[in-house]
């Protein structure tokens, strides 16, 4: 039992992190997104192949996975700057599948659906990591920290501008402001927590593959800024929690254990659906009508 | 005006309410047939949203619309037209991918009261009565501001609408379309049609409009014929300031 | 070399009369409402289990179990479009996105849970008889699929543009209020549109389901397709989609069959085509091939 308590708190962290990451960009900027959960695999990805195939150590690989994370968030804002609005989301799901097949089939790289596997717990002043709970101590150690670090930025100036920037764009842009350098610095600054969360739950876990980060993974993310309501950090904190412990009461009850994958996924496909149904109008801007 | 026939449109205490705030307020206001009517009003003060709750694209929130002695304002936009309320929008309500001849055949195919063998000709009838005979061909969307103003006015008259509601017709439209625009409405009042715009071009407006509405906020202030509306002080109050800031 | 190469002519025109049927009604239904339904290509995977479900485990016949599918698929269209479109339809089309996205999920776990994640196929029957002509090779279900998309397809396309209808659901998708000022009922059309859309999806999804196999994720795999098809085609576009529809299926074919050098995709990346294609044309010209250009604000 308190192992199992144990990994649902690891869990609770790395989701944190993840989420709060996925805030800025769609709490704060107002911007949709999905090619997200792409930016989380590849800090994922990155972690593993640094520290597998190159030995690299625990601080310089959790470091890069949100450098690598972020450098490729360098495309999404490209994205950005081509596509306006509404588009922009659509362009972004459209990467994600691109990075998706890559992850599937640029089996040279990242083993394909095999995935990678024997993925390493930190090694840091002579502690087992691989005891869960000196891994959790960790956890919650980087956790605190990242969102330390989002929750400044979303009470400094560059989170107002965001926010403004997402209320009207061209009423911030008379104000003098670089909204589109804005923009793809909260891209930057979003992939790279991102990443970093990537990395936590690859090293967890010792094994990454692509199934981890299909659709309904941002489908969980979304929801967790959705009904934490998006830009508040409180909010996104404890619905992230929430929806972490919520499908858990599923293990219990005497299910086959094929139907907790499904299950857990109509759970939280149906709380999308159900939130963004009611939280229509705060969400989406209803269309002009003429 | 005979004060014995019954209003052709009747607006009783008019509230829309949008996105948490009143839009309209309280108008009343009651039409006759062959009245060509000026809505005035500063940029906000609920105009076109008026008219999308006549024309049944927004929901009323309270009071009463009465057309031809009938409560419409449960009704659906297309049953609406189909009573004769017809409506020309802001943005053109053409469709620019189809020629200009297909536009007016929708009208045409879609009032009843046009026989299938006289649909052709009818089409026709219409296109010359705007100059856009030897462009039928055409898309719809290749046509100047004013051509196209002209054919959205022909179609709604070729639909059979009685009250036509006309949301800035003359924006984006050369100076000597105007003149074609504000003939072709003079033309349809001459005809029993009664017409209804939301005008910011006070000329047009005075040599077209026998009577002014003026909203302001939402709200009703003044309503009479146009030389009270133009020497009014409070018209230059709503305009030019010190009502509110 | 040539036998080679009428072999993917034939395999491409296959494939693209597949994503033709399953692209056609999401097209219909975007021009029409301005949406972009996600749950598209599970309406897909939907006939196509619910069909195997009267068919094989029940073993009703053909027709009976024909009737039992489109009425099925007609009946979670409806409600689908009921509570989560037609509400949402003043909205920015995100919100519809977003909505089917989830639903789309949804539909996909519960087919999960009651046949399994296993791949499964329709019992052997005279369709999967193989045929020959020249050099070429293909079963009677895939001779169904094509001749059944270069008629039914066409013909769409006469009704859209050549009868009064067409020119009505062409008014809708252009200036709904303007056309509802008209006298017609938008709603009307709605559900027409709606209707055709639900019909082709389920016929593709059986034909699919009869020419290789079935599994709970394809409503994805096909929903990408149709959309890829519709992007590069623009959106709305019927003609326009039907061309990025094969262009698709000679791309994806193509791609894999030939080797140029020595050097050749392996088959695993096929379906990574359609998503690269939507990307680039989303990037380049996000109006589609066809369609008058949009001004990008």
């Amino acid at each position: 039992m308190e192992e199992y308590c144990i990994h649902l708190a690891i869990l609770c962290c790395i989701y944190l992190i993840l989420a709060h990451s996925f805030n800025i960009s769609f709490g704060l900027a107002g911007l949709l997104n999905l090619a997200h959960i792409a930016t989380y695999a590849i800090g994922a990805y990155t972690y593993s192949i640094l520290t597998i195939d190159y030995g690299y150590h625990f601080v310089a690989a959790f470091l890069l996975s949100g450098v690598g994370a972020a450098l490729f968030s360098v495309f999404v804002g490209a994205i950005a700057a081509r596509l306006r609005g509404d588009y922009f989301a659509l362009g972004s799901l459209g990467f994600y599948f691109v990075v998706s097949a890559l992850l599937i089939n640029w089996r040279e790289v990242t083993r394909g659906v095999l995935g990678i596997a024997g993925v390493p717990r930190p090694e840091l002043l002579e502690i087992d990591f691989y005891e869960n709970r000196n891994f959790l101590v960790l956890a919650v150690i980087l956790c605190l920290g990242c969102l330390a670090c989002m929750y400044l930025l979303q009470v400094s100036p560059f989170g107002r501008l965001l926010r403004a920037q997402s209320e009207n764009e061209f009423a911030a842009m008379s104000l003098g402001r670089d909204v589109a350098r804005a923009r793809n610095l909260s891209f930057l600054i979003s992939s790279a927590f991102a990443g970093f969360s990537g990395a936590i739950f690859a090293s967890y876990l010792n094994y990454v593959d692509p199934s981890s980060f299909s659709l309904t993974e941002m489908i969980l993310v979304l929801s967790m800024v959705v009904v934490g309501r998006p830009g508040s950090f409180w909010g996104v904190t404890l619905s992230t929690i929430f929806l972490v412990l919520l499908p858990e009461p599923l293990r219990f009850l005497d299910f086959p254990p094929s139907a907790i994958g499904p299950l857990r996924q109509i759970v939280y496909s149906a709380i999308l659906v159900g939130v963004v149904y009611w939280r229509k109008e705060a969400l989406f801007p209803r269309r002009r009508v003429v | 005006m005979s004060s014995s026939t019954p209003p052709l449109l009747q607006v009783s205490s008019l509230h829309v309410h949008l996105g948490g705030r009143d839009i309209v307020q309280d108008v009343s206001f009651s039409l006759t047939v062959g009245e060509r009517v000026g809505i005035i009003g500063p940029n906000g003060s609920g105009k076109t949203t008026l008219f999308n709750s006549l024309s049944g694209f927004l929901p009323v929130s309270a009071g009463s619309i009465t057309f031809r002695e009938r409560e419409i304002s449960t009704l659906p936009p297309h049953r609406r037209a189909q009573l004769g309320l017809g409506r020309v929008f802001q943005n053109f309500g053409i469709f620019r991918e189809m020629s200009v001849f297909e536009n007016m055949l929708l009208a045409v195919e879609s009032n009843r009261k046009i026989p299938k063998r006289r649909r052709q000709s009818t089409v026709a009838e219409y296109l010359d009565l705007v100059d856009l005979l030897e462009k039928q061909k055409d898309k719809a969307g290749s046509l100047s501001g004013g051509q196209m103003r002209l054919l959205e006015i022909a179609r709604t008259l070729a639909v059979g609408a009685e009250l036509l509601l006309l949301d800035e017709p003359t924006a984006g439209v050369s100076p000597k379309l105007k003149d074609s625009v504000r003939n072709l409405l003079v033309h349809a009042s001459d005809n029993k049609r009664t017409i209804v715009v939301i005008e910011h071009d006070m000329g047009f407006i005075g040599q077209l409009c026998d009577r002014i509405l003026v909203l302001d906020v939402g709200r009703l202030v003044l309503d009479g014929p146009p030389d009270e509306i133009r020497s009014s002080q409070k018209v230059h109050e709503i305009y030019f300031g010190d009502a509110h800031a | 070399m040539l036998d080679f190469f009428a072999q993917l002519t034939v395999n491409a025109l296959i494939a693209g009369s597949v994503y033709a049927l399953a692209a056609c009604g999401m097209t219909l239904s975007y021009g029409l409402l301005k949406i972009l339904n996600f749950a598209h290509g599970h309406l897909l995977m939907i006939g196509a289990y619910a069909f195997f479900f009267a068919f094989a485990e029940l073993g009703l016949g053909f027709l009976a179990s024909s009737i039992w599918t489109l009425g099925f698929s007609l009946l979670v269209t409806v409600v689908l479009f009921r509570i989560f479109i037609q509400p949402f339809l003043r909205y920015s089309f995100l919100l519809v996105l977003v909505t089917t996205l989830g639903l789309g999920y949804v539909f996909e776990a519960v087919v999960q849970l009651l046949f399994g994640a296993e791949v499964h196929a329709y019992p052997i029957t005279r369709l999967s008889t193989s045929l020959q002509l020249g050099p070429v090779y293909f079963t009677t279900v895939q001779l169904i699929i094509v001749c059944a998309s270069l008629l039914v397809l066409p013909l769409l396309a006469f009704i859209l543009h050549g009868t009064r209808v067409g020119r009505r659901v062409r008014a809708f998708s252009e200036h709904s209020e303007a056309a509802q000022s008209l006298g017609l009922s938008f709603v009307r059309y709605q559900y027409g549109v709606l209707i055709v859309s639900a019909f082709l999806a389920t016929g593709a999804g059986v034909l699919v389901a009869f020419d290789t196999n079935m599994y709970p994720t394809m409503g994805t795999t096909y929903t990408i397709k149709a959309f890829a098809s519709m992007i590069v085609g623009g959106m709305g576009n019927l003609w326009g989609t039907i061309f990025g529809a094969y262009f698709l299926g000679f791309l994806e074919t193509f791609g894999i069959g030939l080797e140029i050098g020595g050097v050749g995709l392996p088959a695993s990346y096929k379906d990574a085509f359609a998503y690269v294609v939507v990307l680039l044309i989303l990037l380049l010209r996000p109006e589609g091939v066809f369609s008058p250009g949009r001004r990008r604000v």
